[in-house]
């Protein structure tokens, strides 16, 4: 460690290059986690916040709740602890006297108000009423109040907010919740084939590999495999997991050739200093040691960078600290800038003390 | 009887095998008392290089015995070895042997550093003030002349209290009068402390300050005949 600090307060300059190279890096990885993370809760958060432990859907709907369509009457089918019927459909709304083209997507599902879905009101009060609802507190940002008539898509009929819920997204877009009732008229129409449908059941109390399908024509999912299917979910966190950790990857060979080139330009110091007795055990530790401090360095800039950057991210930017992950990368970071250093042992090892004699 | 430092009984070096076949050193005999200097002298390519690296043993004789003080290296693995030269043997080389990035008191420090076996060093201070350098403590190796900078070296070859201090071309790149300065200090550290030491040269005029002169020759020891009729 000696040797390395003190070549580090000589060498000033291209060190402090390798630190800013690890910062980068850092502050790339922490906000692409954070974008992740961010991103992928704003796809499942509603569903989080269900507890559920699985859901039943119709077979030909591919995992999509969205898609299936069951008899709401197969409830009393599932054999599990608590059963819910739950609606669903993604439309835009607007606030009803509003004369311009600014609509908001929104995910509306529809539940019964006694059910375990039934997200708690933390303003205003629960819907009663055909045609009332609850919305997540996210759409005040977007200017909506409580008892705001909306329309809501093509439906004839202005909804009305009577209370509000705690932040929920499902899509990346906010939730509303409403009754069943509401929910079939606003998919359904009037038509009478359809009046008894519904599009799923969430489970909850009993573990999905207990619950039997309740017909041929449907399966059971787990609240995990559920998610993992949302339109678009795993596409997005493959993607970006990807880069992260090529990032990663990435950054381990920089460190690493970096190292290699500072490494070579000393082998004839090396060599001296093998001459006089210092054991290669002890010039090796001094390399690895100043690699896992450059990396420590750097790692911590760039979290100090991303924290600052955080301040300042629009709140369109759907932007959440992981703080679990996050350590995990960084500590993968470190990990890997030192196993990036190891190749220059060799060259280190392989320094032969006989040419800084004579020659 | 004059107590050895190093003696080398008997030491042959070969290279190659077959046409290629080089000797470097032939059946040489070759010791140091110690509180002496020697001069080792010898045209380029008369094994000069090869005679030392096998005395620092850094490398292995072919056959022959090399003995530090009285305990023969001949069965020491490159661990021991090493052990061996960083507490037995200090090293003046050619270029100065010093780390550039390190300040002269911290050249100091990576001996101390390095050295796990606690033994008291002797004073960092004594050996700067017998060198003439204790104000070039906080000074890198880029600012110190020529001079200063074998002076350090010669400081740190004997901060650990070696018994030989192997000595290539110290002063190749100084000038005369420097050159002097620095031979004069090795001969009396030599006397002063009672080490062994060892020095390559090929500077003729620097071996007045030396105890004594051995040239080598073709892979040979010889005594040296102080006379230009070699010229």
């Amino acid at each position: 460690m000696f040797l390395g600090i003190n070549e580090m307060k000589y060498s000033k300059g291209r060190y402090l290059l390798i630190i800013l190279v690890m910062a980068l890096i850092t502050w790339l990885i922490l906000v692409l986690s954070g974008l992740a993370t961010g991103l992928a809760q704003g796809n499942r958060l509603a569903v989080d916040q269900w507890k559920a432990s699985g859901v039943v859907l119709s077979k030909e709907a591919n995992s999509n709740l969205n898609a299936s369509t069951l008899n709401q009457n197969l409830a009393s089918k599932i054999k599990a602890d608590q059963v819910a019927t739950i609606g669903q459909v993604s439309l835009s709304i607007s606030k009803e006297d509003k004369t311009d083209n600014d609509r908001t997507n929104v995910s509306l599902f529809g539940i019964d108000s006694s059910s375990f879905l039934m997200p708690k009101v933390i303003a205003g009060k629960s819907f009663a009423k055909k045609n009332e609802v609850i919305a997540t507190e996210k759409l005040k940002e977007d200017g909506f109040k409580l008892g705001d008539k909306i329309n809501a898509g093509t439906y004839d009929q202005p909804l009305t907010i009577v209370g509000w819920f705690a932040q929920s997204t499902y899509n990346i877009v906010p939730v509303i919740y409403t009754s069943t009732a509401t929910v079939k008229a606003i998919k359904y129409g009037s038509s009478e084939a359809q009046r008894d449908n519904i599009n799923g059941f969430v489970f909850k109390g009993t573990a999905s590999n207990q619950v039997k399908t309740p017909n041929e024509d449907t399966v059971v999912l787990s609240i995990n495999d559920f998610i993992e299917k949302l339109p678009g979910y795993q596409a997005q966190n493959l993607t970006l997991d990807t880069m992260i950790y090529f990032l990663i990857a990435i950054s381990a060979f920089i460190v690493g050739i970096f190292i290699f080139v500072l490494t070579l330009q000393k082998t004839s110091i090396f060599g001296v200093l093998k001459v006089q007795g210092v054991p290669t055990s002890y010039l090796a530790k001094a390399v690895i040691l100043q690699t896992g401090l450059l990396a420590v360095l750097g790692v911590l800039l760039g979290t100090l960078l991303t924290g600052l950057t955080v301040a300042f991210l629009p709140d369109s930017m759907p932007y959440t600290t992981d703080y679990g992950n996050g350590s995990l990368y960084l500590f993968i970071l470190v990990i890997m800038a030192i196993l990036g250093s190891i190749f220059s042992i060799r060259t280190i090892a392989k320094v032969d003390p006989l040419t800084a004699i004579g020659g | 009887m004059v107590e050895r430092a190093l003696s080398l009984k008997n030491i042959s070096k070969t290279f190659g095998k077959g046409h290629t076949k080089v000797e470097a050193l032939k059946k040489m005999d070759f010791s140091v008392a110690k509180g002496e200097l020697v001069a080792v002298i010898g045209p380029s390519g008369s094994g000069k290089s090869t005679f030392l690296t096998i005395a620092a043993g850094l490398q292995k004789p072919s056959t022959g015995q090399v003995s530090i003080g009285s305990k023969s290296i001949d069965a020491y693995n490159s661990k021991e070895l090493a052990k061996l030269r960083f507490q037995k043997i200090g090293f003046v080389l050619q270029s100065s042997n010093l780390v550039p990035f390190l300040t002269v008191a911290d050249q100091f420090t990576l001996i101390e550093k390095v050295d796990k076996s606690k033994k008291k060093p002797a004073a960092r201070e004594d050996i700067l003030q017998a060198l003439g350098i204790e104000e070039l403590k906080q000074q890198y190796p880029r600012d110190l002349s020529g001079g200063e900078k074998q002076r350090v070296a010669i400081a740190c070859a004997l901060y650990h209290d070696p018994d030989i201090i192997l000595a290539d071309e110290p002063t190749a790149s100084l000038d005369s009068e420097r050159a002097f300065e620095v031979v004069k200090l090795l001969g009396r550290e030599a006397r002063n402390k009672n080490k062994g030491i060892v020095m390559v040269t090929h500077d003729e005029r620097l071996l007045a300050y030396c105890d004594r002169t051995v040239k080598i020759r073709d892979g040979k020891l010889a005594d040296f005949i102080p006379d230009s009729a070699e010229v």
